[in-house]
């Protein structure tokens, strides 16, 4: 295993000042804390966790359309965060990005052809004869008709938008594609349609994927490795099967607890339980986030040492490392 | 209970819901039939576009023109809501029979405090005076466990998170203790650990208050949790109706068999997720024999011609010529 990631980032970290009103100092909201990752050529790394946890922060620097507060981004073994802008400008063109809203993400006045051919305009020297290839190439990839070639955002279905957006982002043969909720807002029949075009295009393109997900089951599917984030921090991090079989911190415990699920529905006594014992509370600010462990405040296994240090991501085996001072106790 | 049925707390037969001009009306739901017993807690599952909203909107009479209704029969505890005034309909309403939205931000008034607007349903369904009617603001917020009561009854909705919201709204919905309660899609705008709380709390509610509860939503795993019995619809028409355990563990329509199969949680080890190919029918381009037929699997000559209706398969209703029959589960 010596192939050079596609990407990593180091201590990456993220505040954001927002001024604290009139009588208030301004104050820092600290959307990303100390986050290391990496993800190999080809395969898919997903990012877990619930709304404010720091999963779309952490895209936007990843897509370089932030300057981190401090830490590194290395795409393709180029340190992002020092490099020129000339550097970061061809770096950029290897990181594409697919959002959650594909109402919101396409020019409503501008034919499908038109935003697949962009970022070939921008980006490449092609004429527009061998631009127009391409997308129409492209879209017959990603499953739709030549006749959608000149149609309007607006005459095309969620699912068939969501399928013009990760045509647009594969466009420029990225070696890195960031999907942020790419499935969240799309009907279940339509959900396994736009995943298992994902993961087709993943094999026949050998593109990673950075997959940001607040859905378990999705990832489960789809993920070669899982982050699991709260508040800004790392949780724990683990190949799937490790993660799924066994995970060691109790946030995600909790969420693998809380995903409803069809067969082996837990019942009303259960899901009372496991509502109760799983999570109490909700989400601290992050302008304050607690002292030492940013989860034990809703941890059902806090102690007093958990307010006194930050715990480090310890190695519980292999690839699998959490964030908990009671890992081993707990497990 | 062995002895004759008593009927149901809400009878809804043939429904019919309309939108446009009379000759190229969409049908938004037509021909929805089910009905929900005292103390039931019934799901109403389908994807967007499938018209589980608009039939709720239209039990409750909240259709506006030029939307039209029809219905064969509308009524609740043996009361024919189409033949009631506007007026009683209205002291129905947020009485007897109350709802919860998706959205929370959307549905509290970003003016007034928590406590101002639970007082105003009070006030308009029982009355009382100024201080009782605080003391059962504050006795409905301990009800739905919001930390710190007192504190959040001043507050403002900017001041509460979505999860919070959403427990105001619930404590508005029971306030006058309804014998029916409808939730559209409540925790679909809540996350996970926040959505398993709520669920848990709602299901506590319908118990200790005896209450009816038809839980509007697009999450499979949400209705199997909490639901007893389930109806799916597609693109308005109701296309299975059936006993929750009966319906995860042998759909009978194509189409739920197929819903089923695309979760992630039955694809585990699989490479690819089973997927239904083709999209919902939109508003002009429905089929005129089953709706489902471009999409489905087994289609026959006879559903592309004529639209099947509910037939009985076993002890569940299914609107397929060709249900799935039963087969042993493994």
């Amino acid at each position: 295993m010596s192939i050079a990631p596609v990407l990593e980032t180091h201590a990456l970290t993220k505040h954001y000042a927002v001024s604290g009103g009139i009588f208030s100092a301004a104050a820092r909201v600290r959307a990303l804390e100390d986050v290391s990752l990496s993800l190999a050529p080809g395969r898919t790394l997903a990012i877990v966790g619930e709304s404010g946890c720091g999963k779309s922060t952490l895209a936007r620097q990843i897509a370089m359309l932030e300057t981190p507060t401090s830490g590194t981004v290395v795409v393709g073994g180029v340190d992002a965060t020092s490099a020129d802008a000339a550097t970061r400008r061809a770096l950029r063109k290897t990181v594409q990005m697919v959002f959650q809203n594909p109402f919101a993400s396409l020019n409503p006045r501008k034919k499908i052809g038109l935003a697949l051919e962009e970022p070939l305009a921008i980006n490449t020297t092609l004429g527009q004869a061998e631009r127009e290839a391409r997308g129409r190439a492209m879209l017959a990839r990603v499953g739709l008709s030549p006749e959608h070639y000149r149609r309007y955002p607006h005459m095309f279905s969620g699912g068939q938008r969501q399928r013009v957006a990760i045509a647009r982002a594969l466009m420029l043969e990225p070696r890195l594609v960031i999907a942020d909720e790419p499935v969240s807002a799309l009907d279940v029949s339509i959900q396994a349609q736009v995943l298992n075009l994902l993961m087709d295009l993943q094999e026949s393109t050998g593109v990673a994927y950075v997959f940001i997900s607040h859905n378990l089951a999705v990832v489960e599917l789809i993920a070669d490795e899982v982050v699991v984030m709260y508040l800004g921090r790392v949780m724990e991090r683990a190949p799937k099967a490790a993660l799924f079989a066994a995970p060691r911190h109790p946030y995600t415990r909790a969420l693998l607890a809380s995903t409803p699920r069809v067969d082996a529905a837990r019942g009303e006594a259960a899901l009372a339980r496991a509502a109760r014992s799983a999570l109490s509370g909700e989400l601290p600010s992050p302008l304050a986030p607690p002292s030492g462990c940013v989860f034990r405040t809703r941890c059902p296994f806090a102690i007093e040492r958990c307010a006194e240090v930050v715990p480090p991501l310890e190695p519980a085996g292999g690839a699998h490392a959490a964030a908990c001072i009671r890992q081993d106790e707990i497990a | 209970m062995s002895n004759a049925r008593s009927p149901a707390l809400l009878e809804v037969e043939r429904l019919t819901v309309e939108f446009g001009a009379p000759g190229s009306a969409l049908q938004a739901a037509s021909d929805v039939s089910f009905s929900v017993d005292a103390g039931e807690v019934v799901g109403i599952v389908g994807e967007s576009g499938s018209g589980k909203s608009v039939t709720a909107l239209a039990v409750l009479g909240l259709i506006d023109a030029p939307g039209r209704v029809r219905a064969e029969r509308l009524a609740f505890a043996g009361r024919d809501l189409q033949a009631m005034s506007e007026r009683e309909r209205r002291a129905l309403l947020g009485g007897e029979i109350a709802m919860i939205f998706q959205d929370p931000m959307t549905s509290l008034n970003p003016s007034f405090t928590v406590a101002f607007q639970l007082m105003e349903t009070i006030a308009l369904h029982e009355g009382g005076s100024r201080r009782a009617r605080r003391a059962r603001a504050l006795q409905l917020l301990k009800d739905v466990e919001i930390p710190d009561p007192e504190l959040r009854l001043d507050a403002f909705p900017h001041q509460l998170s979505g999860g919070m919201s959403q427990r105001v709204m619930l404590a508005m919905a029971i306030a006058c203790n309804p014998r029916l309660l409808i939730a559209d899609e409540p925790t679909t705008a809540l996350d996970v650990t926040v959505q398993a709380q709520m669920l848990a709390l709602l299901l506590r509610l319908q118990r200790e208050r005896g209450m009816a509860l038809v839980l509007i939503t697009h999450d499979l795993g949400v209705v199997a949790e909490v639901a007893q019995r389930v109806v799916v619809m597609y693109a308005g028409q109701i296309v299975e109706s059936a006993a929750a355990a009966d319906l995860f563990a042998q759909p009978r329509h194509p189409y739920t068999e197929a819903l089923l199969a695309s979760l992630p949680e039955r694809n585990a080890g699989r490479r690819r997720l089973a997927s239904l190919a083709g999209v919902v029918p939109g508003a002009f381009d429905r089929p005129a024999g089953c709706l489902l037929s471009p999409r489905c699997p087994y289609v026959r000559e006879r559903c592309r011609e004529t639209r099947p209706p509910l037939f009985e398969v076993g002890a569940s209703l299914a609107r397929c010529y060709f249900p799935i029959a039963a087969e042993p589960r493994p």
